[in-house]
């Protein structure tokens, strides 16, 4: 149980990353693509203000949230003024210079040795995990809310307008710039904040936990979840991290060979059904328009097919690791989302 | 004059050791560069191709016991007909489905995923090392270097100057020039995109082949040899200028000479971390233009 709740409580912060990837990219049109960077900054300096300067859970994360904004600014600051490429290329070296860092700054961050332990906030004994958890809820319930308002807000259309059209939007008279800077700097801040709030989860840290696979299944969760849409990162999240991470590897019965095959079975189809998805239905499960009423039909079907392709896609690998003569071997995984209903308006 | 002879010979070791580790860099720099000159976007699923020429060199070198020298072409030529098939089977529909540069990215991150963890799941993520040829040692003003550097090294340079030579004196390469410059009018000219793309595709891919071959030789081979080194890659071809061979030869000859001094000096990873922070910088100095 405690592990189902630290798997829940994983997915709440990957939904976070989605909505603040979504706000960037989704609403902003600037492609971070150096997620795991804002994340592992958040985390590990959590975890080294707690640790080493003994700091407590208030203080470390007044100096994280300054000590992000710092850093988010600058990033902001160098890439986004570049073309959408470049923009993606600066973040992605961004990453991978947090990464490096934590690994050389031995002094700071103990190294590949890792770090720990961060303790919870709020001990309240065994309910510890639960509270947190709750405190979780509500600030990711909150994060999709203030989405789901700028989506109706003029700030939220000046923004899908600058992502279509930066030059007509300054031509207008918005200080473009200005918005692009607050809402990056913005939804950077959250990102670090949220790995600031999962390094008590993780409790030990380690280097290997900054990669980029981490960037990419947000980045994969949004785009199939439907990248313009104000549910689609949530929705995406669900689909992927909670059918593939919690479904599966809590409940599938899978033999402990098999078991160590699973989290490379998972991002084969996470990359099988990233390209199904740009290539057949670039919008994702729920395009821009997609009223609200609708968007609870398609989940249920979406998350269905899409649990039965995992479902399938491990019957396949269970099948070739234990041949049985009768075993089809053609029998791949169908990753193609279903399209219930037409959404062109 | 110890301290002006001992910064000489440091110089010295650096450019050499530089040039002697680049040619991995410079191959896989080199064919990047053309598939981002001619289709516009950035395709993370090259570094597979990395990854994939080491393993067909070792399935050739270990399991069907060639020499390496002789595993070498054909595990090159075999990258370049995968090279192919990923332009064939997954890029040509989706630009003809209209998917956008800024989402064909996403798509060859994507590919990138299939083929390295289909790669695991198929060879497992154990390191494999190829079986080396007997190498001679030669020392040389000081430093020393071995024969599989050498040859490294002229073979990177001969394929350097033929690709060179190919783009800038040949038909194919006016063609090739015409069609990532202005496609309609290359088209209404006659030139067939699909087939001169393919070639491309082709070349790109062997390049990669044998960036992953040495690369692996050099180290080991593994499965995420490809991704760790597709960063750099992009890097030193963006600021080469895209299109470029011989500023992506250039590149990456200094990026190599660059990593080897801070590593005299400090640890590798700091070398790392120096590149790709002045990458930023820089792209930052250019500006929104281009890339």
């Amino acid at each position: 149980m405690a592990y189902f709740i630290f798997s829940l409580s994983l997915l709440l912060i990957y939904l976070g990353l989605a909505l603040a990837l979504h706000v960037q990219f989704g609403m902003l049109g600037v492609a971070n693509f150096g997620v795991v960077g804002f994340w592992g900054l958040g985390m590990y300096a959590m975890a080294v203000f707690q640790v080493q300067l003994d700091l407590s859970f208030v203080d470390a994360f007044v100096l994280v949230t300054v000590l992000s904004l710092a850093i988010s600014w600058l990033i902001g600051w160098l890439v986004l003024r570049l073309d959408p490429q470049a923009t993606l290329c600066a973040t992605i070296a961004f990453a991978a210079i947090v990464a490096l860092l934590i690994v050389t700054e031995k002094w700071m961050t103990m190294g590949v040795v890792g770090i720990g332990t961060i303790r919870y906030p709020l001990r309240i004994g065994d309910g510890t995990e639960y509270l947190y958890f709750a405190v979780l809820v509500a600030l990711v319930v909150g994060l999709q809310m203030l989405v789901l308002r700028l989506h109706k807000s003029p700030t939220g259309r000046l923004l899908q307008a600058i992502r279509d059209n930066e030059e007509l939007c300054a031509s207008l008279g918005k200080d473009t710039i200005r918005v692009k800077m607050f809402w990056f700097v913005g939804a950077s801040v959250a990102m670090c904040l949220l790995g600031a709030l999962s390094a008590p989860l993780n409790q030990f840290l380690t280097p290997n936990m900054i990669v980029p696979s981490v960037t990419f299944a947000v980045w994969i969760a949004l785009v199939l979840g439907g990248k313009e849409h104000a549910l689609g990162a949530t929705v995406g999240v669900f689909v992927t991290f909670g059918v593939f991470d919690i479904l599966i590897e809590t409940y599938a019965p899978v033999s402990p060979e098999l078991a160590v095959v699973v989290p490379n079975l998972k991002l084969f189809l996470y990359g099988l059904l990233l390209m199904a998805v740009l290539v057949y239905r670039p919008t994702g499960f729920l395009a821009p328009t997609t009223p609200p009423e609708e968007v609870w039909s398609r989940i249920k079907s979406g998350a269905i097919t899409s649990f039965a392709a995992a479902q399938s896609g491990v019957k396949t690998l269970q099948a070739t690791v234990n041949p049985k003569p009768k075993s089809s071997q053609d029998d791949k995984p169908d990753t193609t989302p279903s399209e219930p209903g037409d959404d062109k308006t | 004059m110890i301290e002006g002879e001992q910064f000489l010979s440091f110089i010295i070791d650096a450019i050499f050791i530089g040039v002697l580790q680049a040619s991995p860099l410079i191959l896989a720099a080199m064919g990047f560069t053309l598939i981002y000159y001619l289709n516009g976007f950035i395709n993370f699923g090259y570094g597979e191709g990395i990854t994939y020429g080491a393993y067909f060199a070792s399935l050739l070198n270990l399991t069907f016991g060639f020499s390496f020298y002789v595993s070498i072409l054909p595990a090159a030529l075999m990258t370049g007909g995968l090279s192919v098939l990923t332009y064939l089977y997954v890029f040509r529909p989706a630009i003809q489905r209209g998917v956008k540069p800024s989402e064909l990215i996403i798509l060859s991150v994507g590919l990138s995923f299939v083929l390295r963890y289909g790669l695991i799941l198929v060879v497992g993520a154990e390191n494999v090392f190829l079986d080396e040829p007997p190498i001679a040692f030669f020392t040389f003003a000081g430093t020393g270097a071995t024969s599989l550097q050498f040859i490294a090294l002229i073979l990177v340079f001969t394929f350097a100057f033929n690709l060179y030579w190919v783009i800038y004196h040949t038909g194919f390469g006016e063609k090739v020039r015409g069609l990532a410059d202005n496609p309609d009018l290359a088209q209404v000219s006659g030139i067939n995109p699909h087939r001169v793309s393919i070639y491309v595709w082709f070349i790109a891919g062997s390049a990669a082949g044998l960036a992953g071959i040495f690369q692996g030789v050099f180290a080991l081979v593994n499965p995420l040899m490809g991704w760790n080194l597709i960063l750099i890659t992009v890097m030193v071809s963006i600021i080469g200028g895209v299109g470029s061979v011989r500023g992506a030869l250039f590149a990456a000859v200094v990026a190599g000479i660059l990593t080897a001094a801070i590593t005299l000096i400090t640890k590798p990873l700091y070398a790392e971390v120096a590149l790709l922070a002045a990458f930023i910088v820089i792209l930052w100095r250019r500006g929104p233009k281009v890339v």
